[in-house]
């Protein structure tokens, strides 16, 4: 018994080894507070550890968990009635990266790039940001979007061509 | 196939999903070649921001979290004006106004009759006939009788007399 009890600790402290920070990226990418992001990346493994327990269960973990975590996130973005309020008076400070290879100039440039895009990417509907966060950043085919969003392959294409366009519009604009 | 491709299918081909037909003319078209490689780099730009650490590009939303009373203190502000806007509509509502007016007049009538009350002695008498026991009671003495009016033991005569005619 205790000897199971370890197993079953020792996989999941693999699992949140290889994927924790993979989970807290695509919180932080779909909620972008990451106060929330990192409440609902405990949200996402305390449901791993519930889950883990029945060994004789064969799941493929990584994909498991990012339904898991897209599910999660887009409950956390239908409630809180103060939604409207923190979505408005959203402004993206100045970031704090340092770069040895940019100038100062490309570093200014880059940081004003990378807050257009995260800003662009904010302006998408949550099923976009879902579908180019899947698609483009996870690496997931358009089935397997299709089969975690509920909704058909066409649509996945739809949603990422949008997404694309609308970000690359607003990329083009800046170079 | 001699059209250009569009955007749409770039993309469909960067996601590995085109047919043969545009992946041939992609390489014989040079515009096509060029709009597929500026593709290319833009999404490995997004790519490559959205995948850096999010505290990098951190939003003013963590402030909003940091002050968790604004929400509560401008709903509690919101609830004031209603209250206040409710009590004002109440108070000079069309009812109450015209609950007042009546109140109003009705205390008029009421003075009037008081006032001018056309049978005099139903308006007075009981008051005229209390008069001089309350007059008593105040002095901490006796009514005034005729007998004691006579006897010099005080001097209402008018008090004697009514209590002498009941």
């Amino acid at each position: 018994m205790k000897a199971a009890v370890a197993d079953d600790r020792s996989d999941y402290d693999e699992l949140f080894r290889t994927h924790h920070a993979r989970v807290v990226r695509l919180c932080r990418l779909l909620l972008s507070d990451p106060d929330e992001a990192d409440d609902v990346t405990q949200e996402v493994f305390l449901k791993l550890f519930q889950a883990c327990e029945p060994r004789d269960r064969e799941i493929a973990w990584g994909p498991w968990l990012t339904r898991v975590a897209v599910n999660a996130c887009r409950d956390r973005r239908r409630s809180g009635w103060w939604k409207w309020w923190r979505e408005r008076h959203e402004e993206f400070v100045e970031t704090k990266l340092p770069s040895a290879t940019l100038s100062p100039e490309q570093q200014t440039l880059s940081d004003e790039t990378r807050r257009g895009i995260w800003r662009c990417f904010r302006q998408l509907s949550a099923r976009q940001q879902e579908v180019f966060a899947l698609r483009q950043l996870e690496g997931w085919s358009t089935e397997e979007v299709a089969q975690t969003l509920g909704v058909s392959p066409g649509s996945v294409k739809r949603h990422l061509y949008r997404a694309v366009h609308h970000m690359r519009t607003a990329l083009g604009g800046r170079r | 196939m001699n059209r250009c491709l569009d955007e749409r299918v770039l993309l469909r081909m960067y996601m590995h999903e085109s047919s043969a037909a545009e992946q041939s003319h992609l390489r014989l078209c040079a515009d096509c070649t060029e709009h597929y490689d500026q593709l290319v780099v833009d999404l490995e730009t997004i790519g490559h921001a959205l995948e850096a650490p999010p505290s990098a590009a951190v939003s003013r939303r963590a402030s909003a979290a940091r002050m968790p009373w604004v929400p509560a203190a401008v709903a509690c502000a919101a609830l004031a004006v209603v209250m206040l806007v409710f009590a004002w509509v109440r108070r000079s509502s069309p009812v109450q106004v015209a609950t007042r007016i009546h109140s109003v007049s009705a205390f008029a009538g009421d003075l009037s009759d008081a006032l001018f009350a056309t049978s005099a002695a139903s308006a007075f008498v009981p008051l005229a006939e209390e008069a001089p026991y309350l007059e008593a009671a105040l002095n901490a003495g006796q009514p005034c009788t005729q007998d004691r009016f006579f006897r010099g033991a005080c001097t209402d005569q008018l008090s004697a007399l009514m209590i002498e005619d009941e």
